[in-house]
């Protein structure tokens, strides 16, 4: 049943999923801002009938893919977000993005190394068509949606910030984009009416002092937009509101430019995978292509090892194993997990589910889990079979794909760990690096681990400049007695391999059947 | 039976099976509550048959996923499974009682009002009347300025129109934002709405757990004025919030420095004197000691903030498929039922006072008591049902109800135009 369909519907050409074929003289039908010398499209219309040689069309979505992966390996190194970066740590991205892709790019080298001349159309059509592309490419799961548009939300945050403020209001205002029709330019009036609470609104964490602010209020331009267009402001605390509107100065318009890019292609992708799912067949050529941009995005480097392959065990586990195995080989906050169910019996859910996923990523069957769990929680603790039956039971079938949606879920991330809501009183899930507070983290790696003082300061060091997963890589080199071992580690699981590899010195097989 | 005995029994169960059917099939008012949920639409509407409903039956059975193809059938089971409470999930793309044959591709929600649920344990370190469950008419303070704040911000700052707020019958209230907008929000919205309300962390117990900026960001000044009408009286007099050495011990923690001198002070001018001190730091301290100035600048306020600011559940707010108790359904410890407080009646709404939220076992007897013509319901089918409940204490609580479903549903029209456009861009979530 159709359910309001049009609520969403834009003014746009729906995407479809034609091979483009693409015909130069027919460049009009992009939308290409040419005229205001700007560098970045809108991406809001579907190239259709233009034509271009299959090697052209590998050779630009291969491009667009490095620069997209290249961000994201600068950002995990640096574990921060352009949108959350204060101002010096955002020099320092752009810096070893540029120096990253140096002498690597071609077709879209003007994307990151813009000129003064501007960009040319061909130029523009080639951004064009390899965004379409790797949109085709990561349509199909909601993961790869989720990565595709992360990280091109970025490489667009980077575009925009290079643009001077003139040529960001050309963007805003131009009327090939259904961008206008969002926003409205708060009247000099209403901006004299309001002046006091917009100059309260801009104060964040005190970093802007009042005085400076008042001076130059003047120069400032306001944008009015719907408050749900600007959700980082909003959260931040960082614009005025009014009546279900946000007063946004042109220092801010960015996350409103990002939110409605990032509705765009959400919305659109959406519409994508529906009909990518019903698609019968696309040309075997372009087919093959995509799969292998699919696969290039997890394997392509060492350090985005974002799945498990599970069969890839090369020993059997099972749960008596695992005390032996949490000393040497779990990371900190697996061990810890491990440790508090061994001595209270239980896990609150958030643990539960962290620990149970890692449990499984590692190998330990779900026949082996059950009884671990049933050991401590009934056995040891105290709970009644019963209810271990009613509420466990199904929770932990459920993880292994046995129940429910049958999905088997994966382990989760270092990411996800450090990003997902802080532990709070008698929970235990979370990165230890990142939610426990220094002292706590001092205390238990000298009393509880055993680890030397310098050891411990390097980690506190690492830390303290939210470094976490470097902090994690140093308690690894220290368990291992390795220096300077070389893998990044982002994932618990990952971390268990490694361990593994070393330890048993047992192969690890590296090529994996992809994951579509 | 005499009327005492009767009394002796009810407060040894507040809600008996016997007494939740005479109150689903004689006085919860399924009419206007269905009503509510279709929004102007017809009965058999998505927005209603779509709906997930839960009911929690005897012995803690819980079933998610019922859904009811119109108000008929709502009714008619409401009756049959007599639930001890009932939650009110989200709309979703298809109906929920199928959701076991359909694949997150097809089933998910897609609508659902934006809620706010807060509750009195999450103030227990700032109160010192009550703790847990218990609440009393001097901590239920916390609740108004919690109301009263976050009613303000929905409606001037965020331009919410139709905003029920529910005592949820027992030590909390809810509020149900039901513009069309604010159903429509992604759940990456309601966060965010939820984070620009948050302003006390949570997490970190021992240290201070608020910190402003100034000036304050125009909705925290709003939220300062309303805190400011009544601190003095709640904080000083009704919790004598700095009435012992513990509860020094607690304030002192967000003081930047530790001030013995404090401990001195007359017993009940603490507050105002330390409020004297503070201003005297604000103006004293010379350029060189600046950073502790600008500590002392915003103490005050902070203070306030950490003993009085609403404390959020940010998860009901955040998840579109979060379940939320139901408006009145019966809360199952207390027998108290879940009722809509007036809008105008935010600041002064007191659960505590003698008779101002109706007990299940109280309108079953007013019920049993009406004249012998209307027992017969089982036949009869017109509106025996409605007249009921107008003799019963809920009547009041109906009207308010009444009054805001009428009201969200007259400008619904306007609001569909007004947002045309926006929404487009408020598309599928990824």
């Amino acid at each position: 049943m159709e359910y309001r369909t049009t609520r969403f519907s834009l003014p746009t050409s729906s995407p479809s999923l034609k091979k483009p074929i693409i015909n130069s003289s027919n460049l009009t039908s992009l939308s290409i801002n040419s005229f205001n010398s700007s560098y970045i499209p809108y991406y809001d219309t579907y190239p259709e009938n233009l034509t271009i040689s299959l090697e052209l069309f590998q050779s630009l979505s291969i491009e667009r893919l490095k620069i997209l992966k290249t961000i994201e390996q600068v950002l995990t190194r640096l574990n921060t977000t352009l949108s959350t970066a204060p101002t010096n740590k955002k020099d320092e991205i752009e810096k070893l993005l540029r120096k990253e892709l140096k002498d690597k790019l071609n077709y879209l080298k003007f994307m990151i190394f813009p000129s003064f001349t501007g960009a040319s159309s061909a130029d523009l059509q080639n951004d064009i068509i390899s965004h379409y592309i790797l949109r085709l490419a990561f349509c199909p799961t909601e993961e790869e949606r989720r990565w595709f548009i992360t990280y091109e939300l970025e490489l667009f945050r980077y575009r925009f910030q290079v643009l001077t403020k003139s040529e960001q209001l050309n963007y805003l205002n131009d009327s090939s984009s259904n961008i206008k029709q969002f926003y409205e330019l708060v009247t000099d009036e209403e901006k004299k009416h309001y002046k006091d609470s917009l100059i309260s609104s801009m104060i964040i964490k005190g970093l802007v002092n009042t005085t400076t602010i008042a001076k130059s209020f003047e120069t400032i331009t306001y944008f009015r937009v719907r408050f749900q267009h600007v959700p980082d402001l909003v959260r931040k605390r960082s614009c005025f509101l009014a009546h279900g509107y946000a007063y946004v100065s042109d220092n801010d318009i960015i996350s409103f430019v990002l939110q409605h890019f990032r509705m765009n292609i959400s919305y659109q992708m959406t519409c994508s995978s529906k009909k990518y799912e019903s698609m019968q067949q696309i040309d075997t050529r372009i087919e093959l292509i995509l799969k292998m941009l699919r696969k290039k995005r997890i394997h392509g480097t060492h350090t985005t090892m974002t799945a498990f392959n599970e069969t890839e065990q090369t020993e059997t586990i099972t749960f008596e194993m695992l005390n032996g195995l949490s000393k040497r080989s779990f990371p900190l906050c697996m061990r810890y997990l491990h440790e508090q169910m061994i001595q209270q019996h239980h896990l609150k859910h958030l643990g539960r589910l962290q620990y149970r996923l890692f449990l499984k990523g590692i190998g330990l069957s779900l026949d082996e889990c059950m009884k671990f769990f049933r050991h401590e929680f009934v056995t040891n603790g105290s709970m009644n079979p019963a209810q271990f039956e009613r509420e466990h039971v199904y929770n932990i079938r459920h993880a292994y794909g046995q129940e429910g949606k049958h999905t088997s879920y994966t382990p989760y991330s270092c990411m996800k760990i450090i990003q997902d809501p802080p532990p709070g009183v008698n929970e235990h899930h979370g990165c230890p690096y990142k939610h426990w507070d220094s002292a706590t983290l001092k205390h238990r790696l000298a009393k509880d681990y055993d680890i030397n003082e310098e050891t411990i300061n390097d980690i506190l060091d690492k830390t303290k400049q939210h470094h976490y997963q470097i902090a994690c890589q140093i308690y690894f080199e220290y368990q291992h007695k390795v220096k300077n071992y070389g893998v990044g580690i982002n994932h618990p699981n990952q971390y268990f391999h490694e361990s593994r590899k070393l330890l048993t010195g047992a192969t690890t097989n590296q090529n994996n059947t992809p994951q579509i | 039976m005499s009327n005492e005995e009767k009394q002796q029994d009810t407060q040894e169960a507040p809600v008996t099976p016997w007494n939740l059917a005479i109150y689903y099939r004689r006085i919860f008012p399924s009419h206007i509550y269905c009503k509510w949920l279709a929004y102007g639409e017809p009965a058999a509407c998505p927005q209603f048959s779509q709906r997930e409903f839960s009911f929690t039956l005897e012995n803690d059975v819980y079933r998610r996923y019922l859904s009811f193809s119109n108000h008929i059938e709502f009714e008619k089971e409401l009756i049959k499974m007599c639930p001890e409470k009932i939650d009110i999930g989200a709309v979703y793309s298809a109906k929920p009682k199928d959701h076991k044959m359909l694949s997150t591709a097809q089933f998910y929600p897609i609508e659902r009002e934006l809620v706010f649920d807060i509750d009195m344990t999450d103030y227990d370190d700032v109160r010192f009347c009550c703790r847990g469950a218990d609440i009393c008419s001097k901590c239920w303070t916390l609740m108004r300025f919690a109301m009263q704040i976050i009613d303000r911000v929905l409606h001037e700052d965020f331009g919410f129109e139709h905003r029920l707020w529910i005592y949820s019958g027992r030590r909390g209230v809810h509020c149900w934002v039901s513009d069309q907008t604010a159903r429509e929000l992604q759940s990456s919205t309601r966060q965010a709405i939820v984070e620009h309300i948050t302003v006390i962390n949570a997490g970190k117990d021992s240290s201070k757990r608020v910190t402003l900026y100034t000036p304050l960001h125009p909705s925290l000044q709003h939220a300062r004025e309303i805190i400011l009408t009544e601190f003095d009286g709640y904080a000083c007099l009704e919790q004598d919030f700095l009435g012992d050495d513990q509860r020094i011990e607690r304030f002192l923690r967000l003081v930047p420095d530790d001030n013995i001198l404090f401990y001195i002070f007359k017993l009940t001018e603490r507050w105002a004197a330390f409020k004297q001190h503070t201003d005297g730091m604000i103006n004293s301290v010379t350029a060189t000691n600046k950073f502790r100035k600008a500590a002392y600048t915003t103490l005050i306020d902070e203070i306030m903030f950490e003993y009085c600011y609403p404390r959020l559940d940010a998860n009901v707010t955040k998840g579109m498929n979060h379940l939320l108790k139901s408006p009145f359904s019966i809360h199952p410890k207390t027998g108290r039922v879940s009722i809509p407080i007036a809008s105008d009646a935010l600041p002064y709404f007191d659960p505590c006072k003698e008779g101002s939220v109706p007990k299940l076992s109280e309108l079953c007897q007013q019920v049993e008591q009406l004249p012998k013509q209307n027992e017969d319901i089982e036949n009869g089918k017109t509106n025996i049902k409605q007249k009921d409940f107008n003799q019963t204490a809920l009547k009041p609580f109906i009207d308010i109800f009444s009054r805001f479903v009428q009201r969200s549903q007259t400008s619904k029209q306007d609001e569909t135009l007004a947002k045309s456009d926006f929404n487009t861009m408020l598309s599928g979530e990824i």
